[in-house]
């Protein structure tokens, strides 16, 4: 995070700090959980488990205010003033929302056509520098050009030399992506700062001083939605006057729309804060867009994304608004944990659930802890909504436009948090399917990584620094990178270690050869132990044959990592195509919006920006 | 403590972090003192050693050899260093070996082992000094009772002397360590760190790797009894919300277990695994310390004609009360306190080095080890955490009857004279450290230099001299010149060692003893004796004492080398 958000260290007193660590400790000893589980399934109070506690631990003597109780005073106090500046406002709404009142489904077809745009090229129009469009930058261009170009002249005159020092520097970063993987475990480990509030604390906070909530649920050819949004929705514990779930399907995704229509004339309406949202037709058909479309509509404080498919746990709004609403100014964002419930389905479900689960219970909280940029995870973030006007949304054009978002939020100078509540949502449990996603993610990671490093210095600067600059180079730029080399590595060095094949002994000479195998041994090792570790710290232990079969699972990530990366670099002039077009309509839209023009300027799309790729087509999800 | 007052004034999400210090060379220097000093005596100790009493164990410089031709000689190659000796110490050197351009001892006098060989002991104490701390004790008292295991003769012997028990001791403190924290804070990833010890522990000595054994059952036991009661690890707050979840949860006993002995076998099973495949690839042998001609089998075999292998369990006894005279009855005292008190410290010390003391012990009383007392070198550690327990427990009505700080301090301080006691009590071993094999014959390596120095002076060309580096590793330290040799690491010495044309020169020992494990003599058991061919001989030097008598002969039709 940012030096300005630093907590007043010099101020605190040693007992202070120790209190503070006491605390800590404590809430991490005793598990506040919830009269909804079932007494069965978890275990009896830890306090009184262990014959061999820490010595001095029983007798510290726990302070009155724990921080989840902390936020939560400081959430209903800010409520307060709130309330008490605004008390002729209801709900303190941005005015961008009033603008835009009702937010009915049959706002005008002018307005809609506005709002389209501004939904697509808001971003690229008010912070260009953070657009993905164009791809690469005239000046990364020349660079990547030059670097090619020197590479082919390199493997021309000296072709060994040139893949020996390939070798060498895939090595290096394997070991540097490694390394902070590690790091972050253990960060995870000892500065876990993931925000915990208890379900009593959760449903303490007084309903008339919770703010407005707007959930956003983009679906796309997704029929059977509707009954699944009224199963989950209903299980939110949350005030009906302030919450509003915007449905946002694209105008022409007919299956759905005649789905819920087919409901209605059966006479099942659905709740008063249930809407549905068209989407107007217009590419890019993205994920990002609509939601940027449905933001413009909403009235809500705090903003959240789910999938259509996602079952949130009851009280994830309220936790989210506490944290939200009482942790520091600056804290922008709180990310809820993912988890998949059909994890039994097949050795697939079963690695992404051991994936999933070590992402967001170690990587992220090593991330808050390292001070690193977060990149988010699809769905299940609660953003603060004026913040989110402010730094543009989503970027319509990134097909990870939630890891970017992440990412510009650190640039902004916000900070993101953790917070413990589960979403459940459904693992893709074929591969072919898996490959899709996989390299999409891949594909958004490195081109969330080039549009930010447009101006590295700057991005430095933004960021907070050379450590967290470091986290985002090695976990956003890293994480398709170790998904690619981990296959290298292991096939390669063992190729090396094996046969010895003339070529691939000649490319890893003496040591080189010795620690390749010894880095691809090490590597798997961090990933399968760190994959035993997470099982056994969220209940999973059933999933330890598929942790021992990860290397597979590497060879998976292998394919779509190189599926990713062939797209970004043999494709670049038809990315060039559709970026020229595209920011050729930015400025086209950007005169005609200004000289107040009758055509709306996103009719002009489609022609344009047809060679859009299939990734930008789909919903991404 | 005071509670926190107003909200405004802590409303952050961090008021937990503790300020972090910020890191400086001072600092460090500050915090270690007591280390780096430690490391200064063993380093002191080491120098008297070797360059004061010329004390080389042939173990030692052995090693320096061996990853010497890692980095240079004709064929520099990790897998160099060779398979039957264990790579941990070897690989320990590696980093000093750059620094023998300035400091030619390091290689000479096989120095770099004695180097690393002090850092990693300072390494070991400072990890049973945390375990020390663990039970219990602190300050002046924690220091004292570790002080008996790092001041005792053997222990400063062993951290000067270049041998690879440091390494070993090392690995295994902080396998115990990490169980010791596992056991109390159940911290999962604790497990990891004490396989990784054990595995370490067994790159070092081969017979350490047993010490997994009694880890795993420790683990097992104590992983079932959890699961049973449903007791959930620490960090699991971070599950403290799972509604809405369906209850992922409530894994049986037995996966549980399976999870946390994983998590223990498989840094140790990569590790073990790792350098037998290693082993396998380079070699044919998974198991080359057993099969190879210069491994353990041979050994004892070779030994065994002498009359040399084996001992009693009388034998056994006495070396256990010379090294640390005290150690049964604290270890039995540990043992009540354990029952009586509940207290697992002791338990779990023997299981990690119990076994190896027992394997070690059953290995020379059946006769297939050489009976070396450093192979009770298990026992030191143990009885270092025994008298921590013990001095723990003794003091502990002292200071629970007050409440003055300034009576808990002479509480804790009457305990010391106790410590001191027993710091003293092994000195006795010093006897022991006189009778061990390797340290009869000092100054032995006076004569490879000599050879060394000759075969520096003749115009031999590269890749010339036929020499089996398993005997001929001083020689080879000592030359300016290690790539005029064919030594037993490079690819192609079996053919050469086979077809003697095709070197100029064979330097070899002569037939007795271990050095019958020479691979010339090996294969040409009459070389020494008669030679490649008549009027072959160049130079002959004479042993004496232990020393090999060596020959040098030169190949009279020689077809080509390179």
């Amino acid at each position: 995070m940012k030096q300005g958000t630093a907590p007043p260290q010099g101020t605190q007193s040693p007992t202070e700090s120790n209190q503070s660590r006491a605390i800590t400790e404590s809430l991490r000893k005793e598990p506040t959980w919830s009269k909804r589980v079932p007494a069965a399934s978890r275990a009896p109070n830890v306090t009184s488990a262990p014959t061999v506690l820490p010595a001095g631990f029983e007798k510290a003597e726990l302070p009155t205010l724990s921080p989840s109780e902390t936020l939560l005073r400081r959430a209903i106090s800010q409520q307060r003033a709130k309330q008490q500046r605004n008390l002729d406002v209801p709900f303190g709404h941005s005015t961008r929302a009033r603008r835009i009142l009702p937010p009915h489904g049959d706002v005008r077809e002018e307005m809609r056509q506005q709002l389209l745009d501004e939904a697509t090229y808001e971003l690229g129009r008010m912070r260009p520098e953070y657009s993905a469009v164009p791809v690469a930058t005239k000046q990364q261009k020349r660079v990547l050009l030059g670097g090619a170009i020197l590479t082919a002249a390199a493997l021309f005159v000296a072709p060994i030399t040139t893949l020996r020092m390939f070798v060498v520097l895939a090595m290096i970063a394997y070991s540097a992506t490694l390394w902070l993987r590690v790091q972050l475990v253990r960060k995870a480990f000892s500065d876990n700062q993931t925000i915990v509030i208890s379900d009593d604390e959760a449903r303490s906070f007084p309903d008339d001083l919770l703010p407005v909530y707007s959930v956003l649920i983009p679906a796309y050819k997704e029929p059977e939605v509707i009954d699944h949004l009224l199963g989950s929705v209903a299980l939110l514990e949350y005030p009906i006057d302030k919450l509003e779930v915007k449905l946002l399907l694209e105008e022409d995704d007919y299956d759905t729309i005649n789905a819920i229509e087919a409901k209605a004339v059966r006479g099942e309406t659905l709740p008063q804060f249930i809407e549905v949202v068209l989407v107007p037709a217009g590419l890019p058909r993205t994920k990002p867009k609509a939601c940027n479309y449905g933001l413009k509509l909403c009235r809500g404080d705090l903003v959240t994304i789910y999938d259509a498919e996602d079952i949130p746990e009851p009280l994830q709004l309220r936790r989210a608004a506490i944290s939200l609403l009482g942790s520091e100014d600056n804290i922008a964002c709180v990310q809820a944990r993912l988890e998949f419930h059909n994890h039994r389905d097949n050795l697939l479900t079963k690695w992404f659930t051991v994936e999933y689960a070590q992402w967001f219970t170690q990587l992220l909280p090593g991330l808050v802890a390292l001070g690193g940029p977060i990149p988010l995870g699809g769905t299940s973030n609660h953003f603060k909504r004026s913040v989110l006007d402010e730094v543009g949304a989503w970027d319509p054009f990134n097909v990870t436009e939630d890891a970017d978002l992440g990412v510009r939020l650190q640039r902004e100078g916000y900070g993101v948090g953790v917070v413990q509540s589960v979403t459940l949502e459904e693992a893709n449990c074929d591969f072919v399917n898996w490959i899709k996603q996989r390299s999409r993610w891949y594909k958004g990671y490195l081109l969330s990584f080039l549009v930010h490093l447009r101006d590295p210095r700057r991005t430095v600067r933004e960021v907070g620094g050379l450590k967290p600059f470091r986290n985002f180079a090695l976990f956003v730029g890293g994480t398709p990178l170790l998904g690619a080399l981990s296959l290298l590595m292991t096939g390669v060095s063992g190729l090396w270690a094996l046969g010895r094949f003339p070529l691939i002994a000649e490319l890893f000479p003496g040591w080189v050869g010795s620690s390749a195998t010894l880095l691809a041994v090490l590597g798997n090792l961090v990933v399968i132990t760190g994959g035993i570790v997470t099982l056994r710290l969220t209940d999973k232990e059933r999933l330890l044959g598929a942790v021992l079969l990860t290397p597979l699972y590497g060879v998976m990530m292998s394919i779509a990592a190189t599926k990713a990366l062939v797209q970004l670099i043999t494709d670049p002039f038809h990315w060039e195509k559709t970026a020229h077009g595209l920011s050729a309509t930015v400025q086209q839209s950007s005169q005609q919006s200004s000289q107040q023009s009758q055509q709306p300027a996103s009719t002009a799309t489609p022609a344009t920006s047809a060679p859009t790729t299939a990734q930008q087509r789909g919903r991404a999800r | 403590m005071t509670a926190i007052s107003s909200i405004e004034e802590v409303g952050s999400l961090r008021i937990v972090r503790p300020a972090k210090a910020s890191f400086g060379l001072g600092q460090w220097v500050a915090r270690n003192k007591l280390w780096i000093g430690l490391f200064a005596v063993y380093l002191f100790a080491a120098a008297i050693l070797v360059f004061g009493f010329g004390v080389i164990m042939t173990d030692a410089i052995s090693r320096v050899a061996n990853s010497s031709y890692v980095v240079r000689g004709r064929e520099p190659h990790l897998a160099a260093m060779g398979f039957v000796w264990t790579p941990g110490p070897t690989l320990m050197v590696l980093p000093l070996l750059p620094f023998a351009k300035v400091f030619p001892f390091l290689l000479t006098s096989g120095f770099a082992a004695n180097i690393s060989s002090a850092f990693i002991m300072t390494l070991a104490v400072r990890q049973l000094h945390r375990i020390v701390t663990h039970v219990g004790l602190s300050g002046p008292l924690a220091i004292g009772a570790t002080a008996v295991f790092a001041l005792n003769p053997v222990v400063i012997f062993y951290a000067a002397n270049g041998m690879s028990e440091a390494l070993s001791t090392f690995g295994l403190l902080l396998a115990l360590g990490a169980l010791l924290s596992w056991v109390r804070d159940a911290l999962t990833v604790q497990l990891v760190v004490c396989g990784t010890g054990i595995g370490i522990a067994y790159l070092a000595r081969y017979e350490a790797g047993v010490a997994f054994v009694g880890v795993a059952m420790v683990v097992a036991v104590v992983s079932y009894r959890r699961a049973r009661r449903g007791f959930i690890p620490p960090m699991s707050a971070m599950r403290l919300s799972r509604a809405g979840s369906t209850g992922a949860g409530g894994a049986s006993a037995p996966w549980i277990v399976l999870t946390e002995l994983f998590l223990l076998a498989i840094p140790a099973a990569t590790v073990f695994l790792g350098w037998a495949g290693m082993s396998w690839i380079v070699t044919g042998h998974p198991f080359e310390q057993l099969s190879s001609e210069y491994g353990i089998k041979e050994f004892v075999r070779v030994y065994s004609a002498d009359g040399a292998v084996g001992g009693s369990v009388l034998d056994v006894y006495r070396t256990m009360g010379i090294l640390q005279p005290a150690v049964l009855v604290f270890i039995a005292g540990g043992l009540v306190a354990s029952v009586l008190r509940k207290r697992l410290e002791v338990v779990l010390s023997v299981s990690v080095f119990g076994p190896v003391f027992a394997f070690s012990a059953w290995a020379v009383c059946v006769g297939q080890a050489l009976f070396l007392y450093r192979y009770m070198f298990a026992i030191l550690p143990v009885s270092a955490v025994a008298v921590a327990v013990v001095v723990d427990e003794l003091r502990r009505p002292s200071i629970d009857s007050t409440d003055s700080t300034r009576a808990r301090h002479a509480a804790n301080l009457a305990w010391v004279p106790l410590l001191l006691v027993l710091l003293t009590f092994p000195l006795g071993a010093a006897r022991l450290i006189r009778e061990e094999k390797a340290v009869r014959s000092f100054n032995r390596y006076a004569l490879d230099s000599e050879v060394a120095k000759y075969v520096d002076n003749i115009d031999a060309p590269r890749g010339s001299i036929l020499t089996d580096s398993g005997t001929a590793f001083a020689v080879l330290l000592r030359s300016d010149h290690p790539d005029r040799f064919v030594i037993t690491s490079d690819s192609d010495f079996r053919e050469r060692v086979a077809n003697l044309s095709t070197v100029k020169y064979i330097l070899v020992p002569e037939n007795t003893g271990l050095l019958q494990l020479d691979a010339v003599n090996k294969r040409w058991p009459s070389m020494f004796t008669s030679g490649p061919a008549s009027e072959s001989l160049v130079k002959e030097w004479p042993g004496a004492d232990g020393r090999p008598h060596w020959r040098l002969f030169m190949v009279p039709d020689t077809v080509g080398f390179e």
